[in-house]
């Protein structure tokens, strides 16, 4: 079990042998004479799908086990359209028995405690008294947010971690009337899905439409419509003209949970239901656990590896690490990717930084928006590794949006979906 | 598969030389970088190149023509996704990526249907019985590089 012998060097590696027949990669590899093992915390887009490829790419050489205190995971991707009901809780639910059972992925439901990095062995400690030893970690924890006085999510949702959260909007929504207010505040940027909110507004506005009316207010507390602008302010004047009413440059002083009133820097609003969504940091255990970050806010990592900074073999992937790049569920899977490729070039012993692999590191984001039930938009942008600057730089020439909202976007919407579900949790 | 793969050896010495001005570049991807370049295609073409949803698959397709439609696609300013997408790589790793998926399996249609048809796929509870029935045999490799 521990042996680190020639035959799983070569599977390790997947590719050809003449690559690896080099003498001082294999007196390396044997001489490390251990067994990679690597533990992921958080089974969401980033944790999922580096466990995955962490398998697939070692052809089951890596031991992988996930961390997560849930035995699912409900996706933010394609969750508005359970709050609209179009679609249902089960369509957006992952089992991390798929992953188990085809890639061999080890799943242990816990939290995570506490975290030993120091030693070239860690040790992960569970809240359910597990230890596990491992030799690199991820940590993909997602998002946590800002404290605000006086909100209760229980009764004022964000639905921004999907989940109980998306059953509660989704709930309110069924229980408002026509000629009801919707009140919604959308956090500074950067948060995660830049623009989920204003998606999130346009799904809401198209519902109280179909009650008959009623007012949907937009909080933002960004200075403008920060994606999409012309798409979003024209649905927002257009197509849901006298019931969304937008105002950008608001700050949240406070949110009275039991009667649905938020007071801001603009005058208080009342709501019959109220959705804030808080500024975003990083999930929390990243602090908790004293890590470095950028801003105050997001784990400082190296883009080329999403290793910590500070912390060797230590990972962050996903909406909580610190880049130049958008959070959103397909950014993460496209980041643990890369996450992935790295941590087993450091066990095989193959530089991170090679010419040819920094020449040709990309990511991707693309997502499409509902903007009615049957229309949507879509938005893109691909992203490659700048080595004067040191980060992923957006590539003008592939940052674009539809000009429309359009039933053939709304098509391919769930075939984006169907295979980004696909190749993450599956 | 000889036969293929001479073409694409030959193919393989005229990329580099027409996109790298006569030399063999330095930054010419190693195979694992070439797998990780192509597997930011996955999210909306699947993991191994066949697509759930109405996308194209891209596994097993012919070389020759998914490179020229990529490269059309890279030429055209049409306002469309994957023309969009297509505009952050370079000809150079575009002919590398067409590589990797044409020498990926193409799975039937028919098959792909009742994989998106089954919810109970991603729906299914959690096992009570907890086998750790490994098999360790040699399966199929993705390897793609017998160059």
């Amino acid at each position: 079990m521990n042996n680190f012998n020639r035959r799983d060097f070569i599977k390790l590696m997947g590719i050809s042998t003449a690559a690896v027949a080099t003498p001082s990669l294999l007196k390396t590899a044997s001489a490390a004479g251990f067994s990679p093992r690597v533990v992921v915390v958080g089974s969401g887009f980033a944790g999922s799908t580096v466990a995955k490829h962490l398998r697939l790419w070692s052809n089951n050489v890596i031991d992988v086990t996930v961390v997560d205190p849930h035995a699912s995971h409900v996706s933010c991707v394609m969750s508005n359209l359970v709050v609209n009901q179009q679609l249902s809780m089960l369509d957006i639910t992952f089992q991390h028995t798929i992953l188990n059972e085809k890639y061999g992925v080890n799943f242990i439901q816990s939290s995570v405690s506490s975290i030993n990095h120091d030693a070239a062995e860690k040790q992960v400690f569970l809240e359910n008294g597990q230890v596990i030893s491992c030799d690199y970690i991820v940590l993909a924890p997602g998002i946590s947010f800002d404290d605000i006085p006086g909100l209760d999510h229980q009764k004022v949702p964000h639905a921004w971690i999907a989940g109980p959260q998306t059953e509660l909007l989704r709930d309110k929504m069924k229980a408002i009337s026509g000629g009801d207010t919707f009140v919604m505040t959308i956090p500074k940027a950067p948060y995660r899905c830049p623009p989920g909110p204003y998606e999130r507004a346009c799904v809401i506005a198209d519902m109280m439409k179909k009650k008959g009316g009623g007012k949907v207010i937009v909080l933002d507390l960004n200075p403008k419509i920060i994606v999409e602008e012309h798409m979003f302010s024209n649905a927002f004047s257009e197509i849901y003209g006298g019931i969304v009413e937008y105002i950008p440059n608001i700050t949240i002083n406070s949110v009275d949970s039991d009667n649905l009133i938020v007071y801001t820097n603009q005058g208080k609003f009342e709501a019959d239901v109220l959705n804030v969504i808080p500024t975003h940091r990083a999930g929390k255990i990243i602090t908790d656990l004293g890590f470095n970050t950028v801003a105050d806010r997001w784990a400082d990592i190296n883009p080329i590896s999403y290793e910590l900074n500070d912390t060797p073999d230590v990972f962050v992937i996903g909406d909580s690490s610190g880049t130049s790049q958008p959070k959103s569920g397909h950014m993460a899977n496209s980041q643990a990717k890369i996450c992935a490729d790295a941590i087993i070039r450091k066990i095989a012993n193959r530089p991170l930084d090679s010419e040819e692999r920094l020449a040709n590191l990309t990511t991707n984001s693309a997502c499409y928006s509902p903007i009615t039930d049957k229309t949507a938009t879509w938005l893109t942008a691909g992203f490659a590794y700048n080595k004067i600057e040191h980060k992923m730089k957006a590539i003008p020439a592939s940052l674009g949006e539809a000009e429309l909202h359009h039933v053939d976007h709304y098509k391919d919407m769930f075939s984006w979906s169907k295979n980004l579900f696909e190749n993450t949790f599956m | 598969m000889k036969k293929y793969h001479f073409t694409h050896f030959i193919g393989l010495i005229f990329a580099l030389f027409v996109f790298s001005q006569g030399t063999v570049s330095a930054v010419t991807p190693t195979p694992d970088t070439v797998r990780l370049l192509a597997s930011q295609c996955a999210q909306c073409h699947g993991t191994t190149g066949n697509s759930l949803g109405d996308f194209d698959s891209i596994a097993g397709e012919n070389f020759d023509e998914l490179l020229d439609e990529l490269l059309e696609m890279k030429a055209d300013n049409k306002n469309e996704i994957m023309h969009k997408q297509i505009k952050g790589y370079s000809k150079e790793q575009l002919w590398f990526i067409a590589d990797y998926y044409a020498n990926l399996p193409k799975i039937s249609n028919e098959y792909k249907k009742d994989e998106v048809d089954e919810e109970d796929k991603y729906q299914e509870e959690e096992e009570e019985d907890e086998d750790e029935d490994e098999d360790d045999d040699d399966d199929d490799d993705d390897d793609d590089d017998d160059k």
